[in-house]
């Protein structure tokens, strides 16, 4: 007490001796209808001066004599400067809400920093929470899709609570797992993919951003570049997205919010296949069942009859039918979905504290039948302040469920895979089986065509069970002691801690596994964060200094327990009991890294600053001696506006610069050294063992780094109507931790080391304007662009110190030659593959039968990711009417479509319809590259469309595309209805997502059809699921 | 006061959570569930089984080496072998999963035992099987990396990018590498004991696997390197080879718990994939079968009838009613191949309508089954061409009749039904005629029986019909076939090794002179 008084004494004094004529000024500030916002800023310009609202939303300030201007400030709000005439002691002051990405002011940082966006001298943008209420996904990162300049969302097609690919900046590492840290409250979650489609099929197992209500985030800064996630250390590398949730206000009583949202999602058939030739090969129609179930998907058949002309054919059942396109299309096979959302929220709170309690219900049907997400929510956040005592509690609880997530990609159980490729002239429902589930009289498989590892759609949708269950725990506890106004210590205590239930069976019965399998899993992850901080802000004279130090402990730990096993002993009895031979499997694996970080800010006049950030991050999962590393940033930003007399055009200028050099890709435990263990249950009473490792272990290995500078402007024109904001950066990665590709003749297909170069530069663009603004009507526009260039600028040496041109990722299903690489030399993730061999003066080169003839080798064709993407928005309100409509686009990139191959392999495309009836002629070079023509028979032009397509730059194409990704339409009951009600506000909006491919160059698919979030896959096409567009209501009351 | 209570307290709890995890952090990068060292007898087995992994003997041995030697015949296109397609998954699988399933186990052991007196056997045991499972990989596809092989670990990054040597070279170094570890084998020192899955650590029949597989590498260079093939051949011929069934080369398998416990051909052909459901006995072999009245018909074949859709009773088993299907075919065009009345039986089944040629016998594609690796019956069968070659001075004839009883009796192995009685056996053998046969005709007898005695075994059959030209195939002739309609010489290598390795890939490429189906490997009178 006695410290305290001293110092508040010592405080007064230096006040009184810096203004002597001084007056007591005070009010209120509220914000949207007329609530009290608390802690807003109330800085008195050209003085030192400044206050903190209270819980009422009150402030008390000392301010000199005479007029003064007033500055608030606070986060989610439009600052606003008011003149106070000299004679007034109270003034209130409301705040509008800012637009996000627009000419906000007030943003969270690093740490949970708040920062004035005026001082920051890198670039954030800051998304405020009903930007994701609006048309909501049950993947958060979807919801970013097209919102932010110089952010990438990519959401592969794997069905409802499949996991998305957020991408900051091109990404800093030539590594799969390229995605931000998301920080929820100041603590680190784990938002990693549980597991994607690949090569071999399978599903996408979804991410930890499904576990987030959208309802109950306040607000989401996207920490873009280095300097602005320095603070994070070795996992922000790849840039850091901090969610703040809500917290309960000040207010009278307790307050109610409700939100319902039902949305419908149906599929979009984009596939637009000939319709004149039917099921057959070589020309001929199938005749018996045997030759219809061996034509099976081919459509080399005959010509359609029309109604007079129609042939009857028997099919693979032995029923004679039709020989006619059927018009069926992937409508027939899935459903249209629907989905749920109803949350609950209840806050208040007074000048000792506040709480907020929320409970979420969401359930949502997949297109795919028999397939589900739900998922419940509960969201707490209590704040209590007794004396300099502030202590925090916001946890999450979240109970997960999702059921029979479709498998994408390779066949085996893809449903997809046989709905896309449906021969016309079979009805689905007839492939549908005895009781609709793809199955014969005596419960197997129902097969219509050859292949066996081509699944039945009906069968794949309710004989390959997946069901994964979480209960997840997410919450922190902090607890803050402020010594004086300038001077606080805060601990915090975090954990994220999930429990995972994985449980899956392939039925019994099913034609390439006739006894089936069942496995179950159990996975437990927790992280746990500990830190402490020590922060400081003060003014002396022209200066403010805030600064803060601090240390965390990360430890994070994993375990898995599964059993389970082929061959189901008593039929259809679908247990993890009932396999022939059981089997266990058990992992573990933990990991911790400790920290010691500090920054210093440094204000001149308000409008020159200087920031200076550090962190050492010391990990457990490398060698001692080369397991720290520091983290060095720094920033500069300067207002014009202030400093000088700009035209009278300018509101506001500014200009930022910064450098930073962060790290990370700190490698996964245990990959340091060689190790051994055993396999399976040993063999006939003896010992198998094996190498662990699949890849060359390297003792050796080192963080990356990522260093980036960053410049950038923001202005603001004409009344803060305009606004522009333009960031130019370069980042270069080096070191990068890398699973290179060796030769498998080695031994081992990869080796983990300390290669590469990765540059990425680009420019991100953010206009803001109100187009048209009067009484009753307000038009904002809003455009983001970023265009980031990578390159691969070198992947090291080999073994004989020759340079390594490329690396390997992930290969295409098709496996003809075609995969992802980086190249160096060329932008991340090159799609490779076979061109159509040329001679010198580039004729094309057909062998002896006329078909044409690949390239030697596997070449460069294009790059597999966007370098260009943005988004643009429209908001137009009306008295109480709000329309709210986002266009999204993506430009530069390709795509290999795994669709168009089998459209041409299967006589599906319409461009295999050429030479059907006389043959098709080819005029081309021989192989000795002279000129010469070719008559293909038409019972042989199946064999060259079947060439053509294994060339692989035949079924690449520009991905390109633009979107009407978003529209929603909202009213909001007027204030004078509500009066006699207990509603505070009511609004009612129609939403819809995905409306419209607005322009595409794929033929047949969605240009968003990857199979897969990881980054080593972007670029291949696989039978994911199709597109679909949604559309529904969404009511929202708060009383 | 108060306030000051409240700050210590804040400071000392804030603090505290810090003290505590003061300890190196690095110890946690101790993976407390994985040894850093083991006896490497355990990956020798590891090695041993997966010589029979189900995906590479699936592609490699049954949809190619099976139907280009016209052992089994199939209208389904993923059967590559029957009609000379390209499949680079199928082509490329031996070498895709068994330099990293099967040879770095071998390479890791070899490389930990090495002069170590008490673990000679353990490495022996390594070497003779990394050099039967390269040799097979030569044969399949010509120059390879050898003596690189599986040593990724070794010598820091050396061992990357191994390079590929010349079909001779990797001959000549088999050879030796093979003899070492024989001479080395010595039953004094520790026995691999019942981690050793074929013969259970006994030296001595290791001895006489060496030479066996010593004798099958001479054998296949005797075309282009006939001084250095009787050499080799001689010596492992008086060192001592296998001289009864009891001592066949062959890999033990049981029903589970998991696949690497099972036969891996045959978890392919029936117990899990049922492949054999999709090919039939080559009509090539039955007929060789019949007209021989080779007592082995109703062993290879099960019967005629779909194991799916007739009875047990509806499936005709006698000896007159089997019927092969010719290879070459699809099921579109298969019927222009047969009689009138076997093509109308078949188009009047609406599914599986290739029941109506003999199937495989499941009897012998049970999980359990042995997985051959060289057999007594071979042995005897490369004595009696070495005989007429002059290197032997024994009598052929007796080598011919002990090869031929021996590979009829090695089918009882299989079960117990397929025992054939002595006269039967003789009664054939007899009917091949060999003591009256010319010199040329006995090369003739002595290449099909080899073929008849290695079927299961087909990329050895596939190698010595390369090497012999017998028995004389009809290639098939069909318009999709990738290069020609001729049997192919090799299969194309792996495609990751295209970029994944690619100079060393290119070498090898140049020297042979492609690297296509027909590209003939050197002791095939290629480079």
């Amino acid at each position: 007490m006695k410290l305290r008084l001293s110092m508040f004494l010592a405080f007064m004094c230096m006040m009184q001796a810096s203004f002597a004529q001084t007056r007591q000024l005070s009010g209120k500030v509220t914000g949207d209808k007329n609530s009290p916002l608390i802690s807003a800023n109330v800085i008195v310009k050209g003085a030192s001066a400044k206050a903190l609202t209270n819980s009422e939303g009150v402030f008390s300030v000392t301010v000199p004599t005479g007029n003064v201007v007033l500055e608030v400030s606070s986060v989610g709000y439009v600052t606003k400067q008011v003149q106070v005439a000299g004679n007034l002691t109270n003034v209130n002051v409301s705040l509008e809400e800012t637009q996000d990405n627009s000419l906000q002011d007030v943003v969270v940082t690093a740490l949970g920093i708040t920062k004035q966006t005026r001082n920051l001298s890198y670039s954030v943008t800051q998304l405020k929470g009903d930007r994701f209420t609006d048309s909501r996904t049950p993947n958060l990162g979807n919801a970013l899709s097209g919102k932010v300049a110089g952010v990438s969302v990519t959401p592969p097609a794997s069905g409802v609570g499949g996991s998305t690919r957020v991408l900051i900046r091109g990404g800093s590492s030539l590594q799969g797992n390229d995605q931000p840290l998301y920080v929820i409250n100041g603590v680190p979650m784990e938002s990693g993919n549980q597991g994607t489609a690949g090569l071999w099929g399978g599903n996408d197992a979804g991410d930890g951003l499904t576990a987030i209500n959208p309802d109950d985030i306040e607000s989401l800064s996207v920490l873009k570049g280095n300097t602005a996630a320095a603070l994070y250390g070795a996992r922000a590398a790849n840039g850091v997205i901090l969610i703040t949730t809500k917290s309960g206000k000040a207010r009278k009583g307790m307050g109610i919010s409700f939100n319902s949202n039902t949305t419908m999602d149906q599929v979009v058939d984009l596939y637009d296949f000939q319709k004149e030739y039917g099921q057959g090969i070589d020309g001929k129609l199938p005749a018996s069942a045997g030759e219809s179930l061996e034509a099976g998907l081919n459509n080399w058949g005959v010509k359609y009859g029309s109604t007079t002309t129609r042939q009857s054919t028997i099919q693979f059942d032995g029923a004679s039918r039709p020989y006619m396109d059927l018009g069926q299309g992937v409508k027939d096979f899935y459903r249209t979905a629907i989905n749920t959302t109803n949350s609950l929220a209840f806050s208040g709170g007074n000048q000792n504290g506040n709480y907020r309690f929320s409970v979420a219900d969401l359930r949502a049907e997949d297109i795919m039948p028999n397939a589900s997400f739900k998922r419940q929510t509960f969201n707490w956040n209590v704040n209590s302040k007794f004396d300099n005592f502030t202590l925090a509690f916001t946890g999450q609880y979240m109970k997960q469920k999702a059921k029979n997530r479709p498998r994408l990609s390779d066949t085996p159980g893809n449903g997809n895979f046989t709905t896309a490729m449906h021969p016309e002239i079979i009805p689905f429902s007839v492939i549908a089986g005895a009781t609709g589930k793809g199955d014969k009289k005596d419960g197997t498989e129902l097969g219509y065509q050859p292949n066996v590892y081509a699944t039945n759609p009906y069968w794949a949708a309710n004989s390959f069970f997946r069901q994964d269950d979480i209960d997840r725990f997410l919450g922190n506890v902090s607890l803050r002691y402020d010594f004086t106004k300038w001077l606080y210590m805060q601990g915090r205590i975090g954990t994220d801690y999930n429990v995972r239930d994985d449980a899956s069976y392939t039925g019994y019965g099913t034609a390439f596994s006739p006894r089936g399998d069942y496995n179950q899993s159990f996975r437990t992850n927790r992280e746990d964060n500990y830190d402490l901080l020590i922060g400081a802000n003060k003014e002396i004279k022209d200066f403010a200094f805030d600064a803060v130090i601090g240390a965390n402990a990360m430890y994070r730990v994993a375990e898995s327990k599964g059993g389970g096993g082929g061959n189901l002993v008593v039929p259809f009895l679908h247990s993890v009991t009932n396999v022939a031979a059981a089997s266990f499997g058990y992992g573990f694996n933990e990991q911790a890294i400790n920290s010691y970080f500090g920054s210093a800010n440094v204000t001149y006049k308000n409008y020159l600053n200087l920031s200076l950030t550090g962190r050492q991050d010391e990990f457990s999962t490398l060698a001692k001696g080369s397991n720290t590393l520091f983290y060095p940033s720094a920033g500069l930003s300067f207002v014009l506006s202030d400093a000088f007399k700009l035209p009278e055009v300018i509101n506001f200028g500014k200009l930022r610069t910064s450098w930073a050099q962060v790290g990370g890709g700190a490698p996964n435990p245990y990959l340091l050294g060689l190790t051994y263990g055993l396999v399976g249950a040993g063999h006939l009473g003896a010992n198998l063992g094996q190498i662990n490792n699949g890849s060359i272990p390297n003792s050796g290995l080192q963080p990356y780094t990522s260093s980036e500078i960053e410049f950038g402007a923001d202005f603001r024109f004409l009344q803060n109507r305009f606004g522009l904001d333009i960031t130019y950066y370069d980042r270069k990665t080096t070191n990068d931790i890398l699973s290179t590709g060796i030769s498998a003749t080695s031994g081992f297909g990869s080796t983990i080391v300390n290669i590469g170069e990765l540059q990425n530069r680009g420019i991100e663009l953010l206009l803001n304007a109100v187009v048209m603004q009067n009484k009753d009507f307000k038009w904002d526009v809003s455009f983001n662009y970023s265009n980031n260039i990578s390159e691969v600028l070198n992947l090291g040496t080999n073994a004989k110190g020759e340079p390594i041109k490329s690396i390997n990722l992930e290969e295409s299903r098709l496996r003809l030659g075609e995969r992802i690489q980086h190249i160096v030399g060329r932008p991340l993730g090159y799609i490779i593959g076979y061109k159509h061999k040329t001679t010198a003066s580039g004729m094309k080169i057909y062998d002896k039968d006329g078909y044409p003839v690949r390239s030697a080798a596997a070449e460069a064709i294009a790059v597999g990711r966007h370098p260009i993407a943005g988004g643009f928005n429209n908001t137009f309100k009306y008295k109480n009417w709000k329309l709210d409509m986002l266009v999204d686009f993506r430009q530069g990139g390709s795509i290999v479509s795994a669709t168009n191959y089998f459209a041409y392999a299967y006589g599906r495309g319409k461009e295999t319809l050429e030479g059907r009836s006389t043959g098709l002629v080819v005029t081309g070079a021989d192989e000795s590259g002279a000129s010469k023509t070719w008559n293909i028979p038409k019972e042989n032009v199946d064999n060259y469309y079947g060439r053509h397509a294994q060339i692989t730059e035949n079924i690449v194409y520009d991905a390109s595309f633009g979107k009407l990704r978003q529209l929603a339409l909202s009213y909001a009951l007027p204030a004078k209805f509500l009066a006699k009600t207990k509603f505070e506000n009511l609004t009612f909006s129609l939403v819809g997502r995905n409306l419209a491919l607005l322009w595409s160059n794929v033929p047949n698919i969605d240009p968003e059809s990857g199979y897969s979030s990881n980054g080593n896959s972007q670029g291949l096409e696989y039978f994911a699921m199709p597109q679909t567009r949604s559309f529904g209501f969404n009511l929202s009351v708060n009383f | 006061m108060k306030k000051i209570v409240q700050m210590i307290f804040a400071i000392t709890t804030m603090v505290m959570v810090f003290v505590s995890c003061k300890k190196d952090i690095t110890d946690l990068n101790v993976d407390k569930n994985a040894a850093t060292d083991m006896d490497m007898a355990y990956l020798v087995s590891n090695g041993t089984l997966r010589i029979a992994g189900e995906y590479e003997n699936t592609r490699a041995n049954m949809l190619y080496a099976a139907t280009m030697i016209q052992h089994t015949a199939s209208t389904a296109g993923y059967f590559s072998g029957d009609r000379y397609l390209y499949s680079a998954q199928y082509s490329g699988a031996y070498m895709e999963r068994h330099f990293t399933d099967v040879i770095r186990n071998f390479s890791q052991a070899i490389d930990k035992t090495k002069g170590v007196a008490d673990l000679v056997n353990i490495n022996s045991t390594a070497v003779i099987l990394r050099a039967f499972d390269l040799h097979r990989m030569t044969d399949l596809y010509g120059d390879i990396p050898y003596t690189q092989a599986g040593y990724g670990l070794i010598d820091g990054d050396k061992n990357w990018f191994p390079k590929y040597e010349s079909q001779k070279d990797v001959y000549a170094a088999l050879v030796k590498d093979i003899k070492a570890a024989r001479d080395k084998m010595n039953a004094s020192a520790k026995s691999m004991g019942a981690q050793d899955f074929i013969y259970g650590g006994d030296v001595a029949k290791w001895k006489k696997f060496a030479n066996s597989l010593l004798m099958r590498i001479a054998m296949r260079m005797s075309n282009v390197d006939a001084a250095t093939a009787s050499a080799v051949y001689k010596e492992a011929y008086a060192s001592g080879a296998f001289t009864s069934n009891a001592d066949n080369g062959h890999i033990k398998f049981t029903t589970g718990p998991q696949g690497i416990n099972r036969n891996g051909l045959n978890d392919g052909y029936w117990n899990t994939y049922k492949y054999s459901k999709d090919c039939k006995i080559s009509k090539t072999f039955i007929n060789w079968m019949k007209a021989n009245n080779d007592p082995r018909l109703m062993i290879v074949s099960g019967g005629i009838g779909s194991p799916d859709l007739d009875a047990a009773t509806a499936w005709k088993t006698g000896v007159a009613d089997q019927e092969g299907m010719p290879n070459g075919y699809t099921s579109a065009n298969i019927a222009t191949a047969l009689s009138t009345a076997k093509a109308a039986e078949y188009k009047s089944f609406t599914a599986q309508a290739n029941r109506v040629f003999s199937m495989l016998n499941l009897k012998y594609l049970d999980w359990e089954d042995p997985y051959l690796l060289i057999t007594y019956g071979e042995v005897e069968l490369m004595n009696a061409e070495a005989a007429l070659k002059g290197w032997l001075t024994t009598s052929a004839e007796t080598h011919f009749n002990n090869g031929v009883k021996a590979a009829i009796q090695n089918w009882a192995g299989f079960d117990a039904s397929f025992a054939r009685t002595t006269s039967e056996i003789d009664t054939y053998i007899a009917g091949r005629g060999f003591a009256a046969a010319s010199s040329a005709d006995k090369l003739k007898l002595i290449g099909e029986e080899y073929w008849a005695a290695t079927y299961l075994n087909d990329i050895e059959s596939w190698s010595n019909w390369r090497r012999t030209g017998f028995p004389v195939l009809v290639p098939t002739n069909d318009p999709n076939r990738f290069e020609a309609n001729e049997i192919p010489r090799r299969l194309i290598y792996w495609e990751s090794e295209i970029s994944s390795n690619p100079a060393n890939y290119k070498a090898a490429v140049d020297r042979m002179g492609g690297d296509k189906f027909m590209t003939k490997t050197w002791w095939d009178g290629g480079k």
